[in-house]
């Protein structure tokens, strides 16, 4: 269960997807997810040296 | 030691006395001179929020985690403290003796008396401290409720975990994630920030939780650079990663230098779904403590402040709420410490944590600053999509939503969170949407055990939620392939995602 309950809220009416928005969508969610995989792989790079730092 | 069951009111100074006469020590009268964990007990249950009006003292009592440290370690001493322990057990209303014994007679005289005694001590239970006859580290396993008040937007979803309580026949259950002072002598705040989350992991997985002694035995089974008892030298990550495996459990390891907006959202992700973050500082020595819980917005003595919102680089549409506070099992202060998170002042800096005391004993800790420098996560071996695979997610099904969304409407914030298929299918039921649509989502899709949430919401309100495939990794062909189902809140939306993931995710469940 979600730690916040959202609130009520009327959503106007929504815009079309044609075909053509749909292809611009595809090419902009590709770019994206190749920047976030850039990003996330710094996130979780993890070089030798760290493992052997001691927590007391 | 002879049986003792005695109610007294409760007081900073009862608290210290009974803690003294417990663990055998004899601390000067002066505030400072008693170790900071008692001190933050006593403020912790006096603040309002817990509002403890009584201890009871219950002793002795014999606890599972104690008593294997006393066989493994202490037994063998030429002069061994006690095996036994005394448990404090905390209420926020008045009981006296003369009223538990009264209690106790109403009980005895039928099921529906008794039920309404337990009923009556449930309510006002705060949880207990088990005192270790130790008088250099007498804060033995502690598990307190977390602070109530609705009104803040905290989130404690790893404190969920139902811990039941035997006492004069009655059942009771607190709510919390265990806690303990550390004792070098079996284990370093490492092994003692690792038996919390673990505690916590085992639990809500129906295991049972690992005592430290087994911990610190987890963590240098095999790989050892140091003695392993006394554990005074400390735990390596290497061996903190040994350990979680050892036990059942999937280390995951982020670091936030070169992404410390996603390094926040991460692990706000994993606390909101109820897994416990062992946050490592790059203090000398380094230092480890456990992540149980944060709030969004800023405190009530802040109200100017904005909710900060974490952008990612390059991501502007891209917005989790963050943390602004944080609230750690910190075995140098006491459960549930309270903490502000600063963002690295510069890039390559890393994220910072601000011990944020509710009270004035501990103004000089104030300025005390801990670099967050990395951050280990103990996962159910198959949930193998992690928080980053997620926020991919997000940014990939971003365009998408935002497309759709007319742009006089601002840009939705994102939530993130793992849980159960059944839990969400559960709070779906709950969400007043569509019936017909929530019927045919509960009928038609097929969940893995856990699920991945990715949630858009506008202004507040929930407009659509991807759920993922936990038991697989993120690929990037397919594409959108992690989504197994789709729900849309609005009705007049659902035609809209229907019509892209005809040609683009057509084996996905969209209603």
């Amino acid at each position: 269960m979600s730690c916040k309950e959202p609130k009520a809220f009327q959503f106007p009416p929504p815009r079309q997807v044609t075909a053509d928005a749909a292809k611009k969508i595809v090419e902009e969610s590709r770019r994206r997810r190749k920047d976030l995989e850039e990003l996330m792989r710094s996130m979780e790079a993890i070089e030798k040296q760290d493992l052997q730092v001691r927590a007391r | 030691m002879p049986r003792r069951l005695e109610c007294l009111p409760f007081s900073t100074e009862a608290l210290y006395v009974e803690i003294q006469r417990a663990c055998g020590a004899s601390w000067p009268p002066e505030h400072e001179s008693r170790p900071h964990q008692v001190n933050y007990l006593a403020s912790y249950l006096g603040h309002p929020e817990a509002g403890a009006k009584t201890i009871l003292v219950e002793a002795p009592y014999t606890d599972r985690h104690y008593v294997e440290e006393y066989g493994r370690y202490y037994a063998n001493a030429l002069r061994p403290p006690s095996h036994e322990t005394t448990r404090l057990h905390f209420f926020r209303s008045v009981l006296t003796d003369e009223s538990l014994v009264e209690a106790l007679a109403a009980a005895s005289t039928g099921k529906q008396s008794f039920e309404e005694r337990q009923v009556a001590l449930q309510e006002s239970y705060l949880g207990f401290v088990v005192v270790r006859p130790l008088a250099s580290v007498p804060i033995g396993r502690t598990v307190l409720a977390t602070y109530g008040n609705a009104q803040a937007s905290r989130c404690y979803a790893p404190a969920g975990t139902k811990h039941r309580v035997h006492l004069l026949g009655f059942e009771l259950v607190v709510r919390g994630v265990p806690f303990q002072q550390q004792d070098m002598a079996v284990g370093a705040c490492a092994t003692t920030a690792l038996w919390s989350a673990l505690a916590r992991v085992c639990r809500a997985d129906g295991g049972r939780a690992p005592t430290p002694f087994a911990v610190t035995a987890a963590a240098t089974q095999s790989l050892l650079s140091d003695r392993d008892f006394p554990a005074s030298a400390g735990l390596s990550i290497e061996q903190m990663m040994a350990a979680i495996r050892a036990l059942g459990y999937t280390p995951y390891l982020l670091k936030p230098a070169m992404a410390p907006e996603a390094f926040q959202i991460a692990i706000k992700t994993y606390l909101s779904s109820g897994i416990p973050v062992i946050l490592i500082s790059a203090d000398i020595p380094a230092h480890a403590v456990t992540a149980v819980g944060y709030r969004e917005e800023p405190k009530e003595e802040e109200e100017g402040e904005e909710v900060p919102l974490v952008r990612i680089p390059g991501e502007k549409l891209l917005s989790v709420p963050g943390l602004s506070r944080i609230y750690i099992h910190d075995d140098r202060v006491g459960p549930y410490a309270r903490a502000k998170w600063h963002p690295p002042i510069e890039d390559g800096y890393a994220p910072r944590l601000v011990f944020d005391p509710y009270s004035q004993p501990f103004v000089a800790w104030e300025k005390d600053t801990a670099e967050v420098w990395r951050a280990v996560v103990p996962l159910y071996p198959k949930l193998r999509l992690s928080a980053s695979d997620l926020i991919r997610t997000a940014g990939e099904m971003q365009s998408l939503v935002r497309y759709v969304l007319p742009s006089e409407v601002s840009d939705p914030i994102i939530d993130l969170r793992f849980c159960l298929g059944g839990e969400y299918l559960n709070e779906l039921l709950l969400s007043g949407a569509a019936k017909d649509r929530i019927l045919q989502f509960i009928r038609d899709a097929t969940l893995s055990r856990y699920v991945g949430i990715v949630r858009f919401v506008c202004e507040g309100s929930k407009m659509v939620d991807f759920v993922c495939d936990t038991t697989d990794i993120a690929r990037s062909y397919p594409e959108y392939s992690t989504v197994i189902a789709v729900f849309v809140y609005p009705d007049s939306y659902v035609e809209q995602f229907q019509a892209f993931a005809k040609d683009h995710f057509p084996n996905v469940l969209v209603c």
